[in-house]
């Protein structure tokens, strides 16, 4: 890590990161296709790839990368499992409509 | 509220004309800095941020929904006046001298990256979404390509471009597909309406705030980072690299070093990296002795996180037996089979009860 | 007033049965009506028991020498540290109180006696009630006149107010009589408002409520300097309200005339001999503390006169005859109530005495007729009836009724009312002079209706219709049913009574300085001796030694021959309009609608002055409105808004929250997540709560109270 990385630096890679899993988290809320969700979710997983990245590089320390791998790891697994589980639902009602949805209301 | 001295450092122009590229000050050393009105007006750190995020929200919002005209155009407003803070809190006055290239690079990436994901959630067909999600990742591998992580940067797009974005295409196309197959038009409602915009650009709102305002007011009390000859012990561990880097360098070195007092065998001063040989030759280790990312992080995490590695293999061997599992197709019994099956059943279950009995 | 010295004398412990007596026919009635006894029975028990009484109240009267209170048991005795309330049951037997229940007790009997062949048509059916009913009236009427303290007579008080409810709603299945009692019951009520009143304002000034005690507290002279507050002056005012509302004068006497739809019997003891005097006798037993408030006699003299004048003029244009009586009663009992308010206790109770006897022969002798006619009253409807084979009993006794309460010369009424009219002129107060001339006025025209009532029913030629109680009998084969033993016999016992009262005026007096004959004597021992004339040298409200006159003469011995001729004028007229000329009567009432300045006379004469249109329209609607606007209360806002409301309120309150719960995962995220934003961002721009919670797990107590500073230094 040759060159200098400032606190006003990580500032404005946190923000970055904050701001895609925000922008994720309001498609989380606001879509309604089950896989474009899923898609969401991978989105907040990327700002958190980001930041941890950048805190990494802040302290000089090569866990935040690690953590990385381990994010990536995490969600190759959950979106194999997400995508099954779709693929099942969508067999039920043949829609991938997330609406459909809603037998625990009251 | 109290106004860090160091956030005002951060924003105020002369300071950001002062920075250079990067080479700002550590936030612990103190700057005496004047300030005029202006540049307190125009610093403003107490509720510029929140405006920002507020724009941004409004831009989001509106970007959900289908909206008349002049809604668009407040939207691009709320879009360029978030985006220009942004850039103001990069780069400050760009014209000034000095090495920007990492904060050019900076930018491109991370306008990039926010324009694709909000696209990306408010277009109507999946597929898009999934395309433009491309986009973002290849514009925070080049973020990490900025933090000088190429090797996450890398793994980054293998992994999510390369394997699980194709893996989402195909259920995409496979759901599609078997909706309507004699429609040309795929388009659904549900995926040109929005769920209860409002509700969620508010929480988003919400997080956004309080993301920025932590990070914003809490950069002056950060923890202090690790040292950064840090980085020089990896090599240390790498016996056979070591040893024929040294002696690469330097082919009169006698190996092995001697370690220092605390067993180091790379010691630091103020020029640099050196080591010391058995007969006192001091050798000045070149910055390019360095391990490389991919060295860092593979020693780190096999080093440091070893249980962790094998977990997460473990975890990866039973997504895929559940993936597999899961996404069988149940087999189709004739009546016969039904019958024959449930009678098999039933006598099972009598053999149980009159043994039990 | 001197002193009365009390003894106490257990010897005549058996007095209390002149209470008991009456209690015991009652639970024995009470017995009848449960075994479902269909004969005369009750009647018989009744009697029984109401003449023991009588005869221990003579032997009561013959034993006298003293007043002496007879104590039968503790009833209330409250003690605190600087006051007591005591009231116990016991006797207070002076002079006063054995004037009234010698004749409450003798016209008990008597007319229970009548009773027993009057209502033998309900033999079986309400018989048993009836008796029970009248055994109750007697036993209250008991507590009321014999009490040594003024809670037993508030017990009476309250006994023969729901004994006349309960007799006079007898017919309880006629609306009219059930809302006659209410009425009865509810006007009492505003007096009995009076006398609870009055009974707590005096305990509260003399701290007990026994006679003896009070009177004593009386005697003191300094007493009216040092308690001259307004409570004080309440006190006879209240009383005066108690006994308006019982003995019906204006403006409460609304109930007598309705409470004629009870049986006659009822009438004759209840509201013409008995319960109507409980009103006097409460002024007479408590005339010392009218002391207390000058304006307090007059106002009783004014309420007293104008009732009479008021009652004799409605009197005058009822048709229906048991009407006239009951307006009759409120006459005399306001003459009663002049005579007490002008200084002549003695006058009043003289009066009560021989009113009790004529007005219960000519309510009995009404009675017969309604028994005989089937319930026929109209005076229109029955004529001649002295001719008719077996009633001329009934007519002459009625005759005997009629020249008392006329005041013909030389008969019972006569004496009574003279004592009373010539007090008017004796003694000065403001306005007693015009209220004398008012009052003449007066017995000329109760001789007038009286004698009206006489010639229209009992003489002219035989005429007669049968009235509504027919019981399935046809008009036209119908004959009057003439009384038989009962009946006459006790009509002829309380006539010759009522012409024996005249006599008590002339016997002599055994106390020195008194005239006015026996009664004389008996109100002698009593509080209400300032009434006793020669007894006091006082004549006036105010002290001073002035002795009026009437027209020059002096009143006692001049108003003799003035009411005698004014008695005579008012026969007069009766004699020219029901006699000889019966349709003179029609002629004059005719003329008297045609002209239009003469129009109201009659119309309001007959409607009752329109009084009883004015308390509905007044009192009655105003309370039904508000009545109705608090059913809309309760039902819409207590029983809507607060009842139903709060039960209502966790279902409204679930609805609002039941959205949030709509199984799109999507909701709950937005929730989760936004929930968790806000504690971290309450967190975040608050670190006080960050550092207490770190406090509670490092340090534990002492954190606490280390971090509450903190927390309550900041803004």
């Amino acid at each position: 890590m040759m060159t200098e990385f400032g606190s006003s630096a990580l500032a404005g890679y946190l923000i970055i990161s904050g701001i895609l899993f925000v922008i994720g988290m309001i498609g989380f809320f606001v879509r309604r296709n089950l896989i474009v969700m899923f898609l969401c979710t991978e989105l907040m997983f990327q700002g958190a790839a980001i930041a941890f990245v950048a805190i990494g590089r802040y302290l000089f320390d090569y866990s935040g990368q690690v953590m990385v791998i381990f994010i990536l790891t995490v969600a190759a697994a959950e979106a194999a499992l997400a995508l099954a589980l779709v693929v099942l639902l969508h067999r039920q009602r043949n829609t991938l409509d997330a609406e459909v949805y809603t037998e625990l209301a009251e | 509220m109290l106004v860090s001295r160091q956030a005002f450092y951060l924003y105020s122009p002369s300071a950001v004309a002062n920075r250079g590229s990067w080479t700002y000050l550590a936030p612990f050393r103190e700057r005496n800095l004047t300030f005029t009105r202006k540049q307190l007006i125009l610093s403003m750190d107490l509720l510029l941020p929140y405006i920002a995020c507020l724009m941004l929200a409004l831009f989001v919002y509106l970007a959900l929904r289908p909206s008349p005209l002049t809604m668009r155009i407040g939207m691009i407003v709320a879009g360029v006046a978030a985006a220009g803070w942004l850039v103001g809190l990069v780069t400050g006055a760009v014209a000034e001298s000095g090495d920007s290239t990492h904060d050019i690079f900076f930018l491109i990436f991370s306008l990039s990256a926010i324009g694709s994901a909000i696209r990306m959630v408010t277009h109507d067909r999946p597929i898009y979404c999934a395309l433009h999600f491309v986009v973002v990742v290849i514009a925070s591998a080049g973020l990490l390509l900025l933090l000088e992580a190429e090797f996450m940067a890398f793994a980054l797009i293998i992994v999510y471009a390369g394997a699980i974005l194709i893996t989402y295409m195909f259920v995409l196309m496979l759901a599609n597909q078997a909706d309507n197959p004699d429609e040309l038009s795929t388009q659904t409602t549900f995926d040109q309406l929005p769920r209860e915009p409002a509700s969620a650009v508010a929480v988003g709102f919400l997080m956004l705030c309080l993301v920025t305002g932590t990070v914003i007011r809490g950069s002056s009390s950060l923890p202090a980072p690790n040292n950064p000859t840090d980085q020089w012990n990896t090599l240390a561990h790498l016996q056979k690299q070591f040893e024929s880097s040294v002696l690469d360098l330097d082919p009169s070195f006698m190996w092995p070093p001697v370690a220092s007092d605390q067993g180091n065998l790379i010691r630091h001063d103020g020029d640099g990296a050196f080591i010391i040989s058995s007969d006192g030759v001091r050798l000045l280790l070149d910055p390019e002795l360095l391990p490389q990312n991919t060295q860092q992080v593979g020693w780190s995490l096999v080093n440091d996180y070893p249980v962790s590695l094998e977990l997460a293999g473990v975890i990866l061997l039973m997504a895929m037996f559940g993936a597999a599992v899961l996404a069988r197709r149940s087999i189709e019994l004739t009546d016969q089979e039904k019958r024959a099956a449930m009678s098999a059943h039933d006598a099972k279950i009598s053999n149980e009860r009159g043994t039990d009995s | 007033m001197p002193a009365v010295t009390v003894q106490q004398n257990v010897a005549i412990e058996w007095a209390g049965f002149i209470l008991w007596m009456p209690l015991i026919s009652l639970v024995l009635c009470g017995l009848c009506a449960a075994c479902k006894v269909r004969s005369k029975l009750p009647a018989l028990i009744t009697v029984v028991s109401l003449a023991t009484s009588f005869v221990l109240t003579a032997m009561l009267w013959q034993g006298y020498e003293a007043p002496v209170t007879i104590h039968l048991f503790d009833w209330i005795q409250v003690h605190w540290v600087d006051g007591s309330f005591i009231s116990n049951f016991a006797l207070y037997i002076d002079s006063l109180t054995l004037l009234w229940m010698l004749f409450v007790t003798g016209l008990g009997t008597l007319i229970a006696l009548y009773a027993s062949e009057y209502m033998e048509h309900d033999v079986g059916k309400g018989y048993t009630r009836f008796f029970a009913g009248v055994s109750v009236f007697l036993f209250a009427m008991g507590c009321l006149v014999m009490g040594d303290n003024l809670l037993m007579l508030y017990l009476g008080w309250e006994g023969v107010g729901f004994a006349s409810y309960w007799l006079i709603g007898y017919f309880y299945k006629k609306p009219s009589a059930v809302a006659a009692a209410k009425k009865a019951f509810i006007v009492n009520r505003i007096g009995d408002l009076g006398l609870a009143l009055a009974i707590y304002l005096i305990w509260s000034t003399f701290g007990t409520v026994q006679y003896t005690e009070i009177f004593a507290v009386l005697e003191d002279h300094s007493f009216a300097t040092t308690y001259d507050t307004w409570t004080v002056h309440a006190i006879p005012y209240l009383l005066m309200l108690a006994a308006f509302g019982k003995s019906a004068q204006l403006p409460l006497y609304v109930w007598l005339p309705d409470a004629m739809e009870g049986p006659t019997p009822v009438s004759a003891l209840i509201h013409a001999a008995t319960m109507v005097t409980a009103g006097v006798y409460l002024i007479a037993r408590t005339y010392p503390l009218f002391a207390l408030d000058a304006a307090a006699l007059p106002t009783v003299a004014w309420v007293g006169g104008l009732t009479a004048f008021f009652a004799a003029t409605i009197g005058m244009a009822q048709y229906d005859i048991k009407r006239i009586m009951a307006y009759s009663t409120v006459s005399q009992l306001g003459y009663m109530f002049l005579g007490l308010g002008v200084l002549t206790s003695y006058g009043a109770a003289y009066h009560v005495f021989t009113h009790a006897f004529f007005k219960a022969v000519l309510f009995l002798t009404c009675g017969a007729i309604m028994h005989g006619f089937a319930g026929q009253l109209d005076l229109r409807k029955i004529s001649g009836l002295r001719k008719m084979k077996g009633w001329k009993i009934v007519s002459y006794t009625m005759l005997v009724g009629c020249l008392c309460l006329a005041g013909f010369p030389l008969t019972s009424g006569y004496f009574s009312k003279d004592a009373i009219l010539a007090q008017a002129f004796v003694t000065q107060g403001p306005g007693f002079v015009a209220l004398g001339w008012l009052a003449i006025f007066t017995a000329g025209l109760t001789a007038y209706y009286t004698f009206r009532v006489w010639f229209r029913v009992c003489c002219g030629e035989e005429y007669f219709e049968a009235g509504d109680e027919l019981h399935g009998q046809d008009s036209s084969s119908f004959h009057p049913h003439a009384p038989r033993l009962a009946i006459n016999f006790v009509l002829i016992v309380i006539a010759v009574g009522a012409i024996l009262a005249a006599a008590p005026y002339f016997m002599a007096n055994e106390t020195e300085g008194i005239h006015g004959g026996w009664v004389a004597d008996m109100m002698h021992d009593s509080p209400a001796i300032s009434g006793v004339p020669g007894a006091v040298g006082v004549h006036s409200t105010d002290g001073h030694e002035i002795h009026g006159s009437i027209l020059g003469m002096d009143p006692h011995k001049a108003m003799y021959y003035i009411s005698a001729i004014v008695g005579m004028i008012g026969i007069g007229f009766a004699v020219y309009f029901h006699l000889l000329r019966r349709s003179a009567a029609d002629t004059l009432r005719n003329r008297l609608l045609a002209s239009r300045s003469t129009r109201w006379l009659p119309t309001a004469m007959e409607n009752k002055w329109y009084v009883d249109e004015i308390y509905i329209a007044t009192i009655r609607t105003p309370l039904w409105i508000i009545g109705k606007a608090f059913v809309l209360v309760d039902r819409y806002l207590v029983d809507g808004l607060v009842v139903n409301g709060t039960a209502s309120l966790p279902r409204v309150v679930a609805k609002w929250f039941s959205p949030l719960h709509n199984g799109a995962i999507q909701c709950y995220a937005v929730s989760m997540i936004g929930g968790a934003i806000l504690v971290a961002a309450l967190m975040f721009f608050m670190p006080e709560i960050v550092t207490y919670l770190q406090s509670l797990g490092e340090t534990g107590s002492a954190g606490l109270e280390q971090t509450a500073s903190i927390v309550g230094g900041l803004p």
